[in-house]
C-alpha cells in the first residue's frame, strides 16, 4: 500500500500539465486503443481537449467496443457464472438489504456483463409512486468508471489473480449440484463447499468445514481446463479438522450454514460461516434498519483461520490488521484491501457476501444479493439517497418488459407482454416503437420454409432478430424467417417472404440476409412513385452453394458478420452423425466433427472465399441477435484473437428451445488456429437448457459524446 | 536470448552499414545529433523515408526542430533495438486483410521500452512518432497511454496525467446528464 502511493506521488510530480493539450488527432489514436465502452466514456469526460479528441475520432471511426451481456433474471442464473476466470470479483455496492427498506438506494434490476466487466444497473424504486428509475450502473468487477463507489478500484495482486483463475475455471469442470462441488480425482471423489487455492495447492472445504489438500493441480493457459483429467492424481489429504464447535449448533436443530474458502491478502486461508436459523428457508428474516445500520435477526457470521501445524481452526479478530475486506461468494472470493477507501459503503473489516448464494432459501429470493457484515454484527453501509433524473427510463413495472433480444450498438430490443415491441437505446433511452407483424406471419411454418404450418407462435418471439440500421431504417427476421423492413413512422412492416433467411447483417449501407443454402440478397427500400409507398427491393448478390449434398447432411446455424470493410459469413457445422455420437471433446477426427468456417463475401464476383488463416488478430462475437468482428489487444487470456466467441445462447435451427447442448456453439468459442471448441461459461454451468438466457450487444459508439 | 543473439547479428550490420557510410545524422531542435541506420529510419519513419528518397537529408545533421534532445533519443534508440530485434510472425502480413488497423501485442522489448519512460518522455515520444509519422511506435506508444487508463474514472485519470478538469459547472452538468447511465453522483 504504502509504496503503491509513493509511485503515485512520484508520478504527479512528473506529469507536467501538457497532457491536457494532447493534440486530438493523438488523442483520437490513444481512444482506439480503449476497448471497454465505459473507458471511451471516462476519456471524453477528462477535459475540454480530449472531449474534442474523442468527438473527431467518433467521426472518423473508432473500433467496435467489447459487447455487453444483458440477462433480464440476472441475479439467479448470471452473476455466479460471470466471474468465470475473470480474476475479479463480483463486488456489488448496494446496500445489502435491498428490497427491504423504503428508503433504500435501488433494486437490482439488470445486470449487463461486458467483456470488461459486469454492469449492474439499479433502479431506484418510489414505493409511494409505484414506479422504478434506474439510477446508477455499477462496474461490479472493479467499481471502475462510476462514481459508484466513488473512487475506489483496488486492483487485486496478480497471485491473487492467479489463484482466481484457477479456482474459477476448476469449479466449472467439477461437477456443481445442491450447492456443493463434487470433486473427484486419483480414484476418489468427495463432496466441497468450497474451494480455493492457496501455496501451490488446491484446498476443499467440506460442508462439516473439514478442510482438504489437494497437491499436484494442473492448471491450464486461459483458465479453461477441458476436463477434470487435467487435475492429476490429486492425494487429498485431511488437514485441518472440523471446528470444535459446529456452528450449527449455536442455533435450533436444523439450521442453515454455508461456507466459503478466502485467501486473504498476507497469506492465511480463512474459512468464512454464515449460519441462519431454519425458518429462514420459509420465511423472510426480519430486519431492522437503525440509522446505517441494518441488523437481520439471528444471522451470524464467523471468519476461521486455517492453522495448519494444529491441524484447527483459530477465530479471526480482524481482517489483514484492519485493512482488509473479504468478498466471498459461492464462485470465486478474493480478500482486498479497502483501507484508506473513501467510500462508507466499502471499509475494512467485514465480510461482503455478494453472490447469488441465498437463493436456495426461498424466502431470501428477493434479497439474493448482496449481504454485507461487519466482524461484530451484521450492517450495511452508509448510501446516499439521492434520486437522480433519469433518461432510461422506459422499463414499465406494471408491465415487466421482457429484454428478449440483443440489438446492435446499444439498442435492445424490448417487448412488454400484450404490446408491441420496442427498441430502446441503453444509452440514451431513445425509444423506437415497432409495427405490429402482419398476422399472416405469426404462423409458425413448416420444416424448410413453404406455407403449411398452421401452429400460432408465441407472440414475444415473431420478431427473430431486430437491428437499427439507421435512425431512419430498423430491419428484422420475422419468426417465419422473412425479413421485413421498417422506416419509423411508417404504419407496417414491408416484407419480403424469403422462407429461408438465416441471419441478416448490415454492410455498406445496405443490408444483407443470408439463407439456408448460403445465397447472398441485397435488401433495399425504394421509393415508389408516390412519395409515402416505398418498396422492399431484393437482389442476389451470391448464389446458392452447388453443393446440395453438404447442405442436406450437415445442420448448421449461419451468421452473418459486418465489418467496416467486408463482410463476413461464418458457418457452425454439425454432420449429421455427429449429433448422435457427440463425444466429449468436440474435437473428434474424421469428417464427423463439428466444425466451424469462415467465409469473406466477394460481393463482385458474386462468390463466398473461405477465411483460412485466422482473423488477423480479431476475434468473432456471433450471436443470433448480433454478431460483431472486435479487434482484441490486451492480456484477457479469456478473448483472444483469431477466435470466434459465441457468448450467448444459440439454438440450432432444429431446435425451438433454448439449448446448449453439445452440438449448439452456445457458450462456447471456437479457436480457428487449434480447431478446438472450448466452453465459456456466462451462465450457470452445465444446465443444458436454461430458462433465461443472456444475450449480448454492443454499447453504441454514437454515445460517447453528443 | 533471441534478443541476444539479435544483437550480435545487428553488432555485424552495424559494422557494415558504418562501412558503407549507410547513416542518417538528425538533429534535435537543442541541436544534439544522433545517427541512425537509414535502413531502419527508412523503414520504420515514412516522414524520413520520404526526406531520405527526396534527398533533402543533410550530412551534418537534418534538422528536427519539433523533437527535442530527449524524444529523439528515444526514437534513435528504438529504430536501433527495432533493427535487432528479429521480425515475429506476427507482423508479417497474412493472406486477408483488416484495414481496420490490425494492432499487434507490443512486443516484450517494446513494452518494456515504453514502461521505462517517464510521463512526459511518453509525451515527448508520441509526438515525435506522429511527426516521423512512425506507425508501429506510435501504435506501441499509444497502446502503452491506453493502458494508464483503463478502468479509472475521469477524477483518476486527470490525476495520473496532471490534467485540471477544465468544464464549467455547467458544462459538467450537462455531461452527467447525457451520461447518466453512466454516472452517478451522489
Amino acid at each position: 500500500m504504502g509504496l503503491c502511493l509513493s509511485k503515485q506521488r512520484r508520478r504527479r510530480r512528473r506529469a507536467s500539465p501538457r497532457w491536457s493539450d494532447l493534440p486530438p488527432e493523438l488523442g483520437g489514436l490513444i481512444l482506439c486503443h480503449l476497448l471497454s465502452h465505459v473507458d471511451r466514456v471516462n476519456f471524453s469526460s477528462v477535459c475540454r481537449q480530449w472531449r474534442l479528441a474523442a468527438q473527431q475520432q467518433q467521426q472518423r471511426s473508432l473500433p467496435p467496443a467489447l459487447p455487453w451481456l444483458c440477462s433480464s433474471h440476472v441475479p439467479t442464473t448470471c452473476l455466479p457464472g460471470l466471474t468465470t476466470g475473470s480474476g475479479s470479483h463480483p463486488m456489488s455496492f448496494t446496500s445489502p438489504l435491498d428490497g427491504f427498506l423504503p428508503h433504500d438506494l435501488g433494486v437490482l434490476h439488470s445486470c449487463f456483463t461486458s467483456l470488461d466487466g459486469i454492469w449492474l444497473l439499479y433502479e431506484h424504486e418510489h414505493w409511494s409512486l409505484h414506479c422504478r428509475r434506474p439510477r446508477a450502473l455499477v462496474n461490479a468487477l472493479s467499481g471502475a468508471i462510476t462514481k459508484v463507489p466513488p473512487a475506489v478500484v483496488v486492483p487485486p495482486p496478480p497471485r491473487h489473480l492467479l489463484d482466481e483463475v484457477s479456482t474459477a475455471s476448476l469449479k466449472q469442470n467439477v461437477h456443481f449440484s445442491g450447492g456443493l462441488w463434487l470433486f473427484s480425482g486419483g480414484g476418489r471423489c468427495r463432496w466441497y463447499e468450497d474451494m480455493a487455492f492457496h501455496r501451490g495447492k488446491l484446498y476443499g472445504l467440506t460442508y462439516n468445514g473439514e478442510l482438504f489438500a489437494h497437491d499436484e493441480v494442473v492448471d491450464v493457459e486461459g483458465g479453461a481446463i477441458d476436463n477434470i483429467a487435467a487435475i492429476k492424481e490429486s492425494h487429498a489429504e485431511l488437514v485441518v479438522n472440523k471446528p470444535h464447535v459446529a456452528l450449527t449448533t449455536t442455533y435450533n436443530l436444523g439450521a442453515g450454514s454455508m461456507r466459503y474458502l478466502v485467501v486473504s491478502d498476507d497469506g492465511k486461508l480463512l474459512m468464512v460461516r454464515l449460519g441462519f436459523p431454519c425458518w429462514y428457508y420459509f420465511v423472510p428474516p426480519m430486519v431492522w434498519a437503525r440509522d446505517d445500520i441494518a441488523t437481520v435477526e439471528g444471522m451470524r457470521v464467523e471468519v476461521l483461520e486455517a492453522d495448519f501445524e494444529m491441524g484447527r481452526w483459530v477465530d479471526v479478530k480482524s481482517l489483514g490488521h484492519g485493512r482488509q475486506a473479504l468478498f466471498v461468494s459461492r464462485w470465486c472470493s478474493k480478500a482486498l484491501s479497502l483501507a484508506g477507501s473513501g467510500d462508507n459503503r466499502l471499509q475494512p473489516n467485514r465480510v461482503y457476501f455478494v453472490g447469488a448464494d441465498f437463493t436456495k432459501c426461498h424466502s431470501f429470493h428477493n434479497w439474493a444479493c448482496p449481504l454485507v457484515a461487519m466482524l461484530d454484527h451484521l450492517a450495511h453501509g452508509e448510501h446516499h439517497a439521492k434520486a437522480q433524473p433519469h433518461r432510461l427510463n422506459v422499463l414499465d413495472p406494471s408491465r415487466p418488459a421482457l429484454l428478449r433480444s440483443s440489438g446492435d450498438d446499444g439498442w435492445l430490443e424490448l417487448f412488454n407482454p400484450g404490446d408491441t415491441y420496442y427498441m430502446c437505446n441503453t444509452c440514451s433511452g431513445a425509444i423506437i416503437r415497432l409495427p405490429r407483424v402482419p398476422a399472416r406471419l405469426c404462423v409458425k411454418s413448416s420444416e424448410g420454409g413453404g406455407g403449411g404450418g398452421g401452429e400460432t407462435i408465441p407472440s414475444w418471439s415473431i420478431i427473430r432478430k431486430v437491428m437499427v440500421c439507421s435512425p431512419g431504417l430498423i430491419a428484422a427476421i420475422l419468426y417465419s424467417n422473412a425479413v421485413g423492413l421498417y422506416r419509423p413512422g411508417d404504419t407496417s412492416w414491408l416484407v419480403y417472404p424469403a422462407p429461408e433467411c438465416n441471419d441478416i447483417g448490415f454492410y455498406r449501407g445496405k443490408l444483407y440476409s443470408v439463407t439456408n443454402d448460403e445465397s447472398l440478397f441485397a435488401h433495399e427500400l425504394v421509393n415508389g412513385s408516390s412519395d409515402t409507398i416505398s418498396q422492399h427491393v431484393v437482389e442476389q448478390v451470391i448464389r446458392a452453394s452447388p453443393n446440395r449434398d453438404e447442405r442436406r447432411n450437415f445442420p448448421r446455424m449461419l451468421y452473418l458478420v459486418a465489418s467496416c470493410d467486408k463482410l463476413l459469413m461464418v458457418k457452425w457445422i454439425v454432420p449429421r452423425r455427429a449429433r448422435s455420437s457427440i463425444r466429449k471433446d468436440n474435437t473428434a477426427e474424421a469428417g464427423y466433427a463439428i466444425r466451424l468456417k469462415v467465409f469473406e463475401a466477394d460481393l463482385e464476383i458474386g462468390r463466398w472465399m473461405e477465411v483460412k488463416d485466422g482473423l488477423d488478430g480479431h476475434a468473432i462475437f456471433a450471436s443470433r441477435s448480433c454478431s460483431k468482428l472486435v479487434r482484441l489487444s490486451g492480456h484477457d487470456q479469456r478473448f483472444q484473437g483469431d477466435r470466434v466467441y459465441f457468448p450467448g445462447c444459440e439454438s440450432p435451427n432444429y431446435r425451438t428451445t433454448v439449448y446448449t447442448g453439445d452440438d449448439s456453439p452456445s457458450c462456447r468459442f471456437y479457436d480457428m488456429r487449434k480447431n478446438t471448441i472450448t466452453k465459456v461459461f456466462l451462465n450457470k454451468g452445465d444446465a443444458k437448457y436454461q430458462q433465461s438466457y443472456p444475450e449480448w450487444f454492443f454499447p453504441s459508439p454514437q454515445q460517447l459524446c453528443m | 536470448m533471441e534478443v541476444d543473439k539479435g544483437k550480435g547479428e545487428a553488432e555485424e550490420t552495424r559494422k557494415v552499414a558504418e562501412a558503407d557510410r549507410d547513416t542518417v545524422t538528425l538533429k534535435s531542435s537543442d541541436g544534439k545529433l544522433f545517427e541512425v541506420s537509414k535502413e531502419a529510419a527508412a523503414r520504420l519513419s515514412t516522414v524520413l523515408a520520404g526526406m531520405i528518397a527526396g534527398g533533402s537529408i543533410d550530412d551534418n545533421g537534418t534538422d528536427l526542430k519539433q523533437i527535442g534532445s530527449e524524444a529523439l533519443e528515444n526514437v534513435v534508440d528504438y529504430c536501433n533495438k527495432h533493427a535487432n530485434s528479429i521480425p515475429s510472425a506476427a507482423l508479417i502480413s497474412s493472406s486477408i486483410s483488416f484495414n481496420t488497423a490490425p494492432f499487434k501485442e507490443p512486443e516484450e522489448w517494446e513494452r518494456k521500452f515504453v514502461d521505462r519512460l517517464s510521463h512526459d518522455a511518453l509525451f515527448d515520444l508520441v509526438e515525435a512518432a506522429n511527426f516521423l509519422g512512425m506507425e508501429r511506435l506510435l501504435d506501441v506508444t499509444c497502446h502503452k497511454i491506453s493502458e494508464m487508463m483503463k478502468g479509472k474514472s475521469p477524477d483518476q485519470i486527470r490525476e495520473v496525467f496532471n490534467i485540471k478538469n477544465d468544464y464549467t459547472k455547467e458544462e459538467l452538468e450537462e455531461i452527467r446528464q447525457e451520461l447518466a447511465w453512466a454516472f452517478y453522483d451522489d
